[in-house]
């Protein structure tokens, strides 16, 4: 490219790269969109880089947006996009002739592309294939613009091998070294200036987590993009001619790494021990490990439970107590009280998604919980210590990953599953994260608890984590005796992040971010489900009544679910509202205390029957009556089937794209089979003793 | 020098990896973790299951007791591991 052609590249219009990525619905449904690009003459710049190394925080960082962050393998699975906002700072062209004017000096957004974790470019799983695919098999007119490749400098020749492969391109590559706060403890002491001189390509440290070093980055992109596109590379085995030794082109580039690795670092760094060490000598040990990760998980549920209740209570009583009653007043002023206006907003909008707000500090301290631990680099630990149980269903430790992520929420834990390279255990693990009790499911969860256990509640959430935990396992099993008993297994190779101290920041922004999610997902799916339910519930399904002054078993809702309820009077619960609670919980879970609620507020008071507006009152006698006298075993019937059978119709939606339909339609047959046979048995042989 | 297995190495000594694994796809993915021929690794930690923590240029990899089966190594002199503040 000439000096007096500046941009040529980077400015041409309309053009995008030729992928549809990233954006799936049932994506958007679960966490929101992770964003659209800049216009469409922005230059493309791609963030590539392996897995944990902060590429996603600092797509984060550069970007504003909230993608899926943590400080473990595997978390980005999916193509994110965003727009790189910065203030041009100065002339970056190298036209000759030009006064600072033209388009490379004019450019103040980038659409910032976060590539799949990839270690390299030769794929071995969807996620590198992805990569792989977006940076080298496409034509050269569709590639990005320039590729940041970022580089944990404490392990610098592992992050460089990327980088090797990608000068053996035509790709402007920048290196952004991120990790130097751990390189320094370790006593490794970076040269950017020299390593950029042996890569052949401009280096910058940075720290993406306390978001420093990123204008440096900015100038360092505009700078490369006005550049000619680089000559590749030249090798010292060129392509083909490694035939009798496979790996002699991986020996070669090592060799290339090593050597710019030793001319940008004084000091490797290896072989100390170090303070992540000691703490994996009681995290990874055999016995310690597995009992300190119980201990965490149980601690999480423990705080998240109690701290989070008192919180409740009060927005509890806020939207019942003075938001219906200022509603209440203002329909009546207008003339619209006592009728199916009110209905629809008090019993409808507000006491429905109302309770759902009140749930909003139990995710949010379930998710601080959640990114601490991620951030920490504790999660990869619990990786490798539940390495030998998710062998027992054939499944290697990574698949622990994407089973963890579900019990954050299902929908990206299935997309999750693209880091397991084998299609079958992608498939065995698509089904069995259903399985794993997501926070959706924990609202129910609290809610029964605190009706039928009061102090224990805690404990009894605990126990149904366990109980997802045993599901997965027990299913696994009886897939892997079975379907899957031809499977091979995959080894355990997982890399392990040292121990950091987490950054509030990146703590609240990923938290924020989930809880964003969670919040979408009321005010969409949720506040749909709760119209609807009322609907129905306005409808009537028996002569006799109008529009709105249906009594709910004679509504369309409540025939509905007086067919569906005496399916589960084996298992103790056989009342139609607490049926219907389930119907609705197959949309999604978060729906389930809204509607549930919602059925007890419109319904007729009976004769005899007191406090009636007490939602746990009504729960406990529906229980009491639907089990002829032993609750308690209802109830954890109850709790179970709610754990095993389908998680939300977003989750399904994951499922069918990941899967396809025929392996989704056997997920439900299965989920629901082993939550109806779980929850009879447990009622049955529980009323034998309770 | 006797070399050994990595699955029946001792922990915290200095040895060179002298043959990495003959599956091509498990060999290439030790290889891009820095795991492969020619380079000094020390075992850091035990693991259930017989699965050893391997610490590679600075980094810490999982391996499971399969994949160490097949890594052969030989013990270098060198002084035993430094403790730092990482």
């Amino acid at each position: 490219m000439s000096g007096t052609q500046p941009m040529n590249q980077p400015t041409r219009p309309g053009r995008v790269l030729s992928i549809t990525p990233a954006l799936p619905t049932v994506r958007a449904a679960c966490h929101g969109p992770v964003g659209e690009g800049a216009g469409a003459g922005a230059p493309i710049i791609a963030l590539a880089g392996a897995p944990n190394v902060g590429k996603s925080t600092l797509f984060n960082a550069l970007t504003g947006l909230r993608a899926t962050t943590g400080n473990w393998p595997g978390t980005t699975v999916d193509v994110g996009r965003g727009v790189w906002r910065f203030q041009p700072d100065g002339k970056v062209c190298t036209c000759a002739e030009c006064s600072g004017d033209c388009a490379a000096n004019r450019v103040s957004e980038f659409t910032l592309i976060d590539l799949p974790g990839a270690y390299s470019l030769d794929p071995l799983s969807p996620d590198e294939e992805l990569t792989r695919t977006l940076l080298v098999d496409a034509p050269v007119g569709e590639r990005p613009d320039a590729v940041v490749v970022v580089a944990d400098a404490a392990h610098l020749a592992r992050s460089l091998y990327l980088v090797a492969q990608l000068r053996e391109t035509t790709h402007r590559v920048v290196v952004a070294l991120t990790m130097n706060d751990v390189a320094a403890k370790a006593g490794i002491d970076l040269d950017t200036y020299a390593l950029s001189a042996e890569l052949g390509c401009p280096v910058v440290a940075i720290d993406p987590r306390r978001r420093q070093g990123l204008d440096t980055l900015t100038r360092t992109v505009r700078e490369a993009l006005p550049t000619p596109l680089p000559p590749p590379r030249s090798l010292a085995v060129p392509a083909g001619s490694e035939g009798l030794d496979p790996l002699a082109r991986d020996d070669e580039r090592f060799t290339w790494v090593e050597a710019a690795a030793a001319a940008g670092a004084t000091a490797s760094g290896a072989d100390r021990v170090s303070t992540s060490d000691r703490i994996d000598r009681v995290a990874t040990h055999p016995v310690a490990g597995p009992l300190l990760f119980l201990a965490v998980m149980w601690v999480v549920f423990q705080i998240t439970t109690t701290v989070a209740a008192p919180l409740q209570d009060a927005l509890d009583g806020f939207f019942s107590g003075p938001v219906s009653d200022a509603v209440r007043g203002l329909l009546g002023m207008v003339g619209l009280g006592g009728g199916w206006v009110e209905g629809l907003l008090v019993d409808g909008l507000i006491a429905g998604v109302g309770m759902l707000l009140t749930f909003v500090p139990l995710m949010a301290l379930m998710f601080v919980l959640l990114a601490l631990l991620e951030d920490s680099g504790y999660m990869a630990r619990a990786a490798v210590v539940t390495d030998r149980l998710m062998r027992t269903i054939g499944l290697p430790g990574k698949a622990f990953l994407p089973l963890v992520v579900g019990f954050g929420c299902n929908v990206p834990a299935i997309a999750a599953t693209r880091i397991l390279g084998n299609a079958r255990q992608r498939i065995l693990v698509a089904l069995l994260v259903p399985f794993t009790s997501c926070t959706a499911r924990l609202t129910v969860y609290v809610m029964l608890g605190t009706i039928f256990f009061g102090a224990a509640a805690g404990t009894a959430v605990f126990v149904m984590y366990l109980a997802s935990i045993l599901a997965v396992i027990g299913v696994g099993l009886l897939l892997r005796k079975t379907l899957w008993r031809t499977m091979g297994t995959e080894p355990l190779v997982l890399d392990l992040p040292p121990y950091q101290v987490p950054t509030a920041r990146l703590t609240a922004a990923v938290a924020w971010g989930r809880l964003q999610g969670f919040l979408r997902t009321a005010s969409g799916i949720i506040v749909v489900t709760v119209c609807a339910v009322w609907l129905l519930q306005s409808l009537p399904a028996r002569p006799g009544h109008g529009f709105g002054e249906v009594p709910v078993q004679d509504s369309a809702y409540g025939v509905a679910a007086q067919t569906i309820a005496p399916v589960f009077e084996p298992a103790g619960f056989g009342q139609w509202q607490t049926a219907s609670a389930l119907v609705v919980g197959f949309v999604a879970k978060e729906a389930v205390i809204s509607s549930w609620a919602q059925t007890y507020a419109v319904e007729e008071p009976e004769e005899g029957a007191s406090d009636l507006g007490d939602f746990g009152t009504q729960v406990r006698a529906a229980f009491e009556e639907s089990s002829g006298g032993h609750p308690l075993p209802a109830v954890w019937a109850f709790l179970w089937f709610l754990m095993a059978y389908t998680p939300c119709v977003a989750t399904l939606a994951a499922q069918k794209r990941e899967v396809g339909w025929r392996w989704t339609v056997f997920g439900v047959a299965i989920g629901l089979a082993v939550a109806w046979l779980g929850a009879v048995a447990i009622f049955q042989i529980g009323s034998l003793i309770w | 020098m006797t070399s050994t297995t990595l699955a029946a190495a001792p922990l915290a000594v200095p040895m060179l990896l002298t043959a990495t694994h003959p599956d091509a796809d498990v060999a290439r993915r030790l290889a891009s973790l820095g795991l492969r021929r020619g380079v000094r690794v020390s075992l850091v930690q035990k693991l259930a299951g017989g699965g050893r923590i391997v610490s590679v240029n600075g980094g810490r990899i999982a391996v499971d007791a399969g994949v160490l089966t097949h890594l052969v190594a030989e013990p270098i002199a060198s002084a035993p591991l430094a403790e730092v503040d990482a």
